[in-house]
């Protein structure tokens, strides 16, 4: 990564948090490239994450910082640009997308209307988790889920924190573009969770390629049918599908001629066959390739590639 | 006698001069009140819209405030873009500081009363809580009590402007008698 973008990656960082904790940060010499979380919390020692190591800031000082109740205020004021009744969708997920796709997780009082959470109020705790994309991770996958220059319908599987997201929105990237393996096609994106493209203000942080079109903060159900009635995408990507809804979404998006990507929580064919909603999509063989995911050795290791049938077609 | 007149024609003149000197100053006091009327009414009108940009759109106060300025006039547009661009620089504490600070320094031109000022600052305590339907009650009950405000400036106008009017005129006329 160059040095302007990780001065960037620091600025969008340092730019939302509360000036004391900014200063603390700035004299650390942090190398931004590999820091994954800062967190924040009311009364605790400031925190942070690199190369998944945990270090208490000041690092060099024996006494060490106490996050304040008016620390974790300003900040969520810089976080929310003073709004925070703009930001009331995100936080009834529990995390709020910033400048450059880093994800701000919060926590404290649920407020409760009708049995769903309807927002967060007297915030305690602050996780600012580092967005990093791993550029051409896909590169491995990208020949198995190809023919004739066009993408297969691709189930990823994956058990949680195993890079399925990163993965796939590589392969939105490299399909978007267009490489050796395939032509470079409109994609769409449904993007439920500000996830894939990170977007901020309706922008993708991330590079999701120059022929995508990201629906942001939609339910993945809706936003298919609206992809398709609006944008005509040749390929559609969605992460974690899960819901009846969202099952008959993905037949409707294949019968119009979309080809799918899109990625479920599992460990394997097997397992992800036994489920009720997963398991039609399965048996009528919708999905021509399944990835499955692990971290065995490493995070977002290939475990194996099938086809329609579940004959691996790669195995490491 | 030739000399006296030019002299009594002089005085004459100086003292309709006078009386319609002061007569003016009290004509610019029913202006300004009047005047001061409508800056509590455009007020109003800013308040309103960022309620209804809050409501429609949902977006945050910076992007609000950008989106109003181009349709409003100085000093109000000052104003307005004041707070969008310290928004954006993200150096003070609380929206309140520099929601206050704004009026303390842009809106000074209005020459607003002590208790109009206060009005408009407590809103600045409310912007930006974390529940919308808060955030846009609040606006509403301001904008509610300024027009409250409004009502009652201007049923005083009329008296007070006859007053400006009357006391231009006899402070004139005393000034004449005072001189005579």
């Amino acid at each position: 990564m160059t040095k302007q973008l990780e001065s960037s990656k620091k600025n969008q960082i340092l730019q939302v948090l509360a000036k004391p904790i900014r200063k603390i940060l700035f004299e650390e010499n942090l190398d931004y490239d590999t820091l994954q979380e800062i967190r924040l919390r009311i009364g605790q020692p400031l925190l942070i994450l690199s190369r998944n190591q945990e270090m208490i800031l000041p690092s060099r000082a024996k006494e060490k910082h106490i996050v304040s109740k008016e620390e974790i205020r300003e900040s969520l004021d810089y976080i929310s640009h003073y709004s925070l009744y703009a930001y009331e969708h995100e936080m009834r997920q529990g995390f709020i997308t910033i400048e450059g796709g880093h994800r701000v997780g919060l926590t404290g009082k649920a407020m409760i209307e009708e049995n769903r959470v309807k927002n967060i109020q007297y915030i305690s705790s602050i996780n600012i988790r580092v967005s990093h994309e791993v550029i051409g991770c896909a590169d491995q996958i990208l020949p198995y889920i190809t023919a004739n220059k066009q993408v297969c319908h691709t189930l990823i599987i994956s058990p949680p924190r195993c890079g399925k997201t990163t993965l796939i929105r590589d392969l939105v990237r490299q399909i978007s573009d267009g490489n050796e393996y395939v032509k470079g096609c409109t994609v769409g994106v449904v993007d439920e969770r500000s996830e894939l493209g990170g977007c901020y203000m309706g922008v993708a942080q991330n590079q999701l390629g120059m022929r995508t079109d990201i629906l942001d903060c939609c339910p993945k159900a809706e936003g298919m049918i609206m992809l398709i009635r609006s944008m005509a995408p040749q390929v559609i990507a969605v992460d974690e599908i899960g819901t009846a809804q969202e099952v008959r979404a993905i037949e409707y998006a294949m019968h119009c001629g979309c080809k799918l990507i899109a990625s479920v929580h599992g460990s394997s064919v097997d397992e992800i066959r036994k489920r009720p909603i997963v398991e039609q999509l399965i048996q009528s063989r919708r999905f021509e390739r399944y990835v499955v995911l692990g971290n065995r050795s490493r995070i977002g290791e290939v475990e194996g590639i099938f086809n329609e049938r579940g004959s691996a077609i790669f195995v490491p | 006698m030739r000399e006296e007149v030019p002299s009594l024609f002089l005085k004459g003149a100086g003292f309709l001069c006078i009386i319609y000197g002061t007569t003016a100053l009290g004509y610019l006091y029913g202006r300004n009140l009047e005047c001061y009327i409508n800056h509590l009414h455009a007020l109003k009108q800013i308040i309103l819209m960022i309620a209804g940009e809050m409501e429609y759109t949902g977006y945050p106060l910076g992007e609000i405030f950008e989106r109003i300025a181009p349709q409003l006039e100085a000093p109000y547009r000052n104003w307005i873009l004041y707070l969008q661009r310290e928004i954006e620089k993200r150096v003070d504490e609380e929206f309140y500081v520099l929601w206050r600070r704004g009026i303390e320094d842009a809106l000074s031109i209005l020459h607003l009363k002590e208790k109009h000022k206060r009005q408009l600052m407590e809103l600045g305590m409310l912007l930006g809580t974390s529940n919308s339907e808060n955030a846009l009650s609040a606006i509403r009950l301001s904008a509610d009590r300024l027009d409250y405000e409004i009502e009652i400036e201007r049923e005083q106008l009329t008296a007070k402007k006859r007053v400006g009017y009357c006391m231009g005129i006899f402070g004139g006329l005393f000034l004449v008698i005072l001189f005579i």
